[in-house]
């Protein structure tokens, strides 16, 4: 299997840790991601707020350089994926849309049609490579390491491309193949602040202080967004001081997770790049070989 | 309205009625911008307000920002800086009965809070400096987005800097922007887009 892969700015700079966990697990399955050449920023959550247009057009640049390319386009990012997809859905409900963001790509020697797909990585690991498939790779079952699948908003909303805006259960389901056992999250999508952990400050954390709160049990918590990381890892100690609770809780990429069972290198994984040491975790894994299902 | 004749009365009611139920159009004209008047369907069932995970510190709830702009209270909501607390989350848009998308209303009121130029506090200040940054290299340069967004505020350096110097421990910061090889293409969307003006 080959994908095009959209990484935007943070797999590359706060974030490298997912893009360097993705790569390696996804050539383990079998899957070459290639990077989408002279990919641009997808805006994020600010372009929106400043030029509709722009906003649609920013995207759409990427998704006409991967129509091109007559390929589907991955997104690890749920900011990169929900505007990848809206500029895809708006352009396509609207005729007059296409038309003016159209205007704006031949500025940029471009045109797009509305033939991409638009995928989450989350979405081709789950369902395209499937779940027997990876757990085949599991070289160190991570049994008895409870972790809370956190999938935040953008993945799931407003657009539910491939798992219920209310209740996700993929990230659940890829933690159970991996020997470990997803714990009951009910704010699984509950927003971590985004943009708000820098403009106003005091609301982010209280987010990040519930978030943190109904997570108290678990081992580790996955997410599948750099900037839910960021905040969850970054803010989690600030946000504990507020209600008097020492949290210490990892916060990885769902990729490195896999890592992990699959047994591959740390610094493949990139888990030492956290704010909170995810060393705790790794001490609690049983050691390579024991309780595997496959390989060995 | 006794002694009146019924017919009177039921006219008398009519044209009550009608002033009250008229849409008006607000000052900022925030359908125009918008693309669609789809807040006049809102019943006022609150889901918006429920779901919303900022709607506790807002100025006025999601709820009361629909119901505002169609009285044509347009200016009020702009001026209570409602729309800055939205995280872009999608929870009212999903959870709407009527299709409302808030979503969308508030980003066209960060439109609009921008285009009309003042400076503005934090938050305008990170839109616009982040919008400069991917302008200037295609792509996010946290370093300079964060230099931008700080300008000359000391206080925000300060609390900047600690978070900084974590990642920075971490190897997460580059220094070096990483910008897309067609930087034309990028910086001439920016003015077409910028031509054709900022709403739907």
């Amino acid at each position: 299997m080959k994908y095009l892969f959209y990484p935007g700015c943070t797999l590359k700079t706060t974030s490298r840790e997912y893009g360097d966990s993705a790569q390696a697990v996804m050539r383990e399955l079998g899957v070459e991601l290639a990077e989408l050449p002279d990919w641009n920023c997808c805006g994020a959550t600010v372009a929106s707020g400043v030029n509709y247009l722009l906003s649609l057009a920013l995207p759409a640049r990427n998704l006409a350089l991967a129509e091109q390319a007559e390929s589907d386009l991955v997104a690890a990012c749920s900011g990169c994926f929900v505007n990848l997809v809206r500029a895809k859905r708006h352009t396509q409900q609207s005729p007059a849309t296409r038309e003016k963001v159209n205007t704006i790509l031949a500025e940029a020697g471009l045109q797009y049609h509305g033939t991409t797909r638009v995928r989450h990585l989350l979405d081709v690991v789950v369902n395209d490579v499937g779940l027997e498939a990876v757990s085949e790779r599991v070289r160190r079952r991570l049994e008895g390491l409870r972790v809370a699948p956190y999938y935040g908003c953008q993945i799931v909303r407003p657009y539910a491309e491939f798992d219920d805006p209310a209740d996700p259960v993929s990230m659940d389901r890829l933690i159970t193949a991996l020997g470990a056992e997803a714990i009951p999250y009910p704010l699984k999508t509950a927003c971590c602040g985004g943009v708000l952990a820098t403009t106003k400050r005091d609301i982010a954390l209280k987010l990040i202080g519930d978030l943190m709160a109904a997570a108290r049990d678990a081992d580790c918590i996955i997410t599948v967004c750099p900037l839910c990381q960021l905040n969850l890892d970054a803010w989690q100690a600030e946000a504990g001081r507020r209600l008097r609770v020492e949290f210490g809780i990892p916060v990885l990429f769902f990729t490195q997770l896999m890592g992990l069972a699959f047994g591959l290198p740390e610094s493949e994984l990139g888990l030492s790049r956290h704010v909170v040491s995810a060393s705790s975790l790794v001490k609690k894994l049983a050691p390579m070989g024991i309780g595997a299902t496959a390989g060995g | 309205m006794f002694g009146r004749r019924s017919s009177d009365a039921v006219e008398e009611t009519e044209r009550l009625v009608a002033q009250v139920l008229r849409p008006q159009a607000g000052a900022l004209n925030i359908s125009q911008e918008l693309g669609d008047d789809l807040f006049r369907l809102c019943y006022e069932c609150g889901l918006c307000s429920g779901v919303c995970p900022t709607s506790y510190a807002m100025p006025y709830t999601p709820r009361q920002v629909a119901h505002m702009l169609d009285m044509g209270l347009d200016e009020e909501v702009l001026e209570s800086k409602t729309h800055w607390f939205c995280t872009s989350c999608y929870s009212c848009m999903t959870h709407c009965p009527r299709g409302v998308s808030i979503a969308d209303i508030m980003a066209s009121l960060k439109r609009v809070e921008l285009a009309h130029g003042k400076k503005g506090d934090k938050s305008p200040r990170f839109y616009r400096a982040f919008m400069d940054t991917i302008r200037r290299h295609g792509r996010l340069h946290e370093v300079e987005l964060v230099r931008r967004y700080i300008g000359g505020d000391v206080r925000e350096l300060q609390r900047q800097a600690r978070l900084g110097l974590t990642l920075w421990s971490r190897g997460k910061v580059a220094l070096k922007a990483t910008d897309v090889k067609d930087k034309k293409a990028v910086e001439a969307m920016f003015r077409k887009a910028e031509e054709m003006g900022v709403s739907s």
